[in-house]
């Protein structure tokens, strides 16, 4: 047996926990039945489902390598020969094996019940698995920081893992339409779901995978993370529903529509993972450093998250600009307003990024994320609602994205903005590296 | 056949003979690199705000126990994780067993064992269990398993802890474990970090055994320790890190075949001490202050029960003839002193 897998089941299922978790289960199922019949019996075993898989499980799975390394035994486990294969579903489904003994008398009672939708059930069990992975995967990508609140790594891979699931189950569970648009295909809602949980499923294992793999030194780098940025992007593009939100970008066709919103998509990873994934100093030395030397095919593992996401980011914004240009009738002008609208969003995006490495690596206000979560509330929601409200709507480019308005107010603030940030950070980078003992890379 | 002249054969002697020697040297070179087991060249690690190690470079020997000593944040702990290629380095090399910790770190982790100051042990599994896992996920095989854990467990002293729980165990216990987890796969190497630490004197002592005993079966052994007095008890190297850096490597004791110092002391100064110390070929770098006197002496023990002899026959009153060893305290205390001047 994987050993791994056999650990886990020693701590979470001695027999005092076995017998435990049916009597209590029994008396929920027995207090439901007085209560309400066999509706309600159906509804506390999906509830319960619910409860011990996607809250409960997420928790313990999240704790499955930090609680490695709180308890100093994470060390042990990297030089010991377990693979990462043997790791990943050892901890997956070890460190959660008590909540799945309880879903299986869950299931038991559901299946009893005559009101029992075993699609719902399906799709709840897939979600109980998806969030462990999710938890799982998070977990893996916070202790890559060097902060010392690891217990609070662990609510905070929980809390992303319940905010990223939490629309997804309120519109399969209560807000169900009978069928999704995507790429111009009618796809019937439960089967596009199911399909979407299986492959969601598939990715967050193979990234915990991946994880692990580096985490256990066996390999420096996999075109892993930049497949699912390409899959997530090309996946989230194919929303026909989304093609009218973006209408007011004003492109010239829905293909260039769907390319612009694919952009957008890889914007929105890249803001994701700079929040999330935590600043390591030291990993971005040494990425930067083997990065000038050209060796960035070894520095691949040290790479911030957020930087294969830009750049597929950049690269579907140079194909969205490619096709407008392209497009356009002969002889007809330019279309100056989406096109400067494809360099605003980018240009809004290195500003970010530089701000945030400005105020996470080198100022001295301590939480990171925190300051970076008020610059962002300040900068995207605060100004612009202020700005609006002194009725100078029309300056609104200056503060974020616009569609509208003359092109040079669009980008070029924005890109003053964006060098002066950059400016800021390699100031900041050269007076650290001065009172750094080793010298910054790149010339810096 | 082609007739040889007597100066062309001595040269072909002389030439034989210096390429003989040559061959000698470069064999003895040869076998003095297998014998090295760690290799460290200008190793960095860098800490966001500090530089932990700054070019450390050193070498360990087959079947050495080396002693790890430094002031509290020397770098110790940096170090012991970067030979276990936990940490990547920021710059320079690391090999164990002549494999290169930062191009094959689990090439060498199956060569090494680690123990780390917090030993990394499962409060809620039994010693069996712990035992058990850790055999498992080093892969020995299962037909070994149990064999290797009882010869383990034996040695340790724990046969009789196996169902208890390892949290209830004694700091003590809970060391002996660790110890029998790192060593369950037979590792060349194992590097242990503060082992003494938090342990009654009783068990310090079984502790300095193990450790002694490991060496004496040719395992290599690099221990940290902030108590100087018990590493003397079995290390045979001792390496002083402060600020990064290596400040001294040296044996902790002459090395058989080099000469020990020994120190003679008479009732009263007398000059026949010099003389008769001076006759003995196996004395070197003489030095007489007063009533006693300080000498390199190559010879042996039974050499040595015979130069006692001949002071006493040469009429000389003897209080003492013993070796003189300097403490590793006293050499620590000098290097320190030396670093603040």
């Amino acid at each position: 047996m994987n050993p791994e897998f056999q650990r886990n089941l020693w701590l979470e299922l001695p027999p005092h926990r076995m017998v435990a978790m049916p009597a209590v289960l029994v008396l929920v199922f027995f207090a439901a039945w007085l209560a309400g019949g066999s509706i309600s019996f159906a509804g506390a075993a999906q509830l319960l489902i619910g409860l011990l898989l996607i809250i409960w499980g997420s928790r313990l799975a999240a704790e499955a390598v930090l609680a490695e390394v709180i308890g100093r035994t994470w060390d042990t486990q990297r030089m010991s020969a377990l693979g990462p294969w043997e790791m990943t579903w050892g901890k997956l489904i070890g460190s959660t094996a008590f909540m799945w003994y309880g879903s299986i008398w869950c299931v038991i009672g559901f299946l009893l019940s005559p009101h029992g939708n075993f699609v719902l059930l399906i799709r709840l069990l897939l979600a109980g698995l998806e969030a462990q992975a999710l938890a799982l995967l998070l977990s893996m990508v916070l202790i890559r920081g060097e902060s010392d609140s690891l217990r609070f790594q662990v609510t905070i891979a929980q809390t992303v893992t319940l905010l990223v699931m939490a629309p997804f189950l309120f519109f399969t569970m209560f807000n169900r339409p009978d069928s999704v648009y995507w790429y111009g295909f009618i796809i019937p809602f439960d089967a596009f779901v199911t399909l979407f949980q299986l492959v969601f499923v598939g990715w967050t294992v193979l990234g915990t995978y991946q994880m692990l793999r580096t985490a256990l030194q066996y390999s420096k780098g996999s075109p892993t993370w930049l497949m699912f940025l390409i899959f997530s992007s090309a996946f989230i593009a194919g929303f026909d529903h989304l093609q009218s939100f973006v209408a007011s970008a004003g492109m010239p066709t829905p293909a260039v529509t769907r390319l612009f919103i694919a952009f957008c998509a890889a914007i929105i990873l890249t803001y994701a993972c700079a929040v999330v994934e935590p600043k390591s100093l030291v990993r971005l030395r040494q990425w930067l450093a083997l990065f000038f030397a050209g060796h960035m095919r070894q520095g691949e593992h040290l790479s911030p998250a957020w930087f294969a996401a830009l750049v597929v980011a950049v690269v579907l914004g140079v194909l969205t600009v490619v096709n407008i240009v392209g497009l356009r009738a002969p002889g007809a002008p330019l279309p100056v307003g989406p096109l400067a609208l494809v360099a605003a969003v980018l240009l809004f995006t290195v500003r970010d990024l530089a701000l945030f490495y400005y105020l996470v690596l080198y100022s001295r206000f301590g939480g990171g994320n925190l300051v970076i979560g008020v610059y962002l509330i300040a900068a995207y929601f605060l100004l612009p609602v202020i700005l609006s409200s002194a009725r100078l709507g029309s300056l609104m480019p200056i503060l974020v994205p616009s569609p509208s308005g003359p092109p040079e107010l669009v980008v070029l603030p924005v890109l003053i903005e964006a060098l002066a940030a950059v400016g800021l950070v390699i100031r900041r980078w050269r007076a650290a590296s001065a009172e750094s003992p080793s010298r910054m890379p790149g010339g810096l | 056949m082609v007739p040889v002249s007597a100066d062309q054969r001595r040269r072909r002697v002389g030439r034989s003979l210096v390429e003989r020697i040559a061959w000698h040297r470069a064999t003895r070179h040869q076998a003095e690199a297998r014998s090295l087991l760690i290799v460290v060249r200008n190793l960095i690690f860098d800490y966001p705000t500090k530089r932990a190690l700054c070019g450390v470079s050193f070498e360990i020997k087959a079947g050495t126990i080396t002693g790890l000593v430094g002031p509290n944040g020397a770098g110790k702990t940096t170090l012991l994780r970067c030979l276990a290629g936990l940490d990547v380095v920021s710059s320079g090399t690391v090999s164990v067993d002549r494999i290169d910790v930062t191009e094959a770190p689990r090439e060498v982790h199956r060569r090494l064992g680690l123990l780390q100051d917090d030993l990394g042990l499962y409060d809620a599994l039994s010693v069996r269990q712990s035992l058990n896992y850790q055999a498992a996920a080093y892969g020995i095989p299962s037909r070994d398993r149990q064999r290797r854990i009882q010869d383990s467990i034996n040695r340790l002293g724990i046969a009789d802890r196996l169902d208890d729980k390892v949290g209830a165990l004694s700091r003590g216990l809970r060391q002996r474990l660790a110890i029998a987890q790192a060593m369950l796969h037979r590792p060349k190497v194992l590097l242990l970090d503060e082992p003494a630490s938090g342990l009654d004197p009783e068990a310090r002592a079984n502790l300095s055994e193990l450790l002694r005993a490991l060496g004496t079966e040719g395992m290599t052994l690099m221990v940290s320790s902030h108590i100087l007095a018990e590493l003397e008890d079995y290390t045979t190297h001792m390496m002083i890190l402060r600020n990064g850096r290596v400040v001294e490597h040296c044996p902790t004791r002459a090395p058989v075949g080099r000469p020990r110092r020994l120190r003679v002391a008479l009732v009263q100064p007398s000059s026949g001490l010099r003389q008769c110390l001076a006759a003995d070929p196996q004395v070197s770098g003489l030095d007489v202050e007063g009533a006693a006197a300080r000498f390199d002496f190559t010879g042996d023990t039974f050499a040595q029960a015979q130069l006692l002899r001949s002071l006493i026959q040469s009429g000389l009153q003897v209080a003492t003839l013993q070796e003189e060893q300097k403490s590793m305290q006293s050499v620590y205390s000098e290097k320190m002193r030396g670093m603040k001047r």
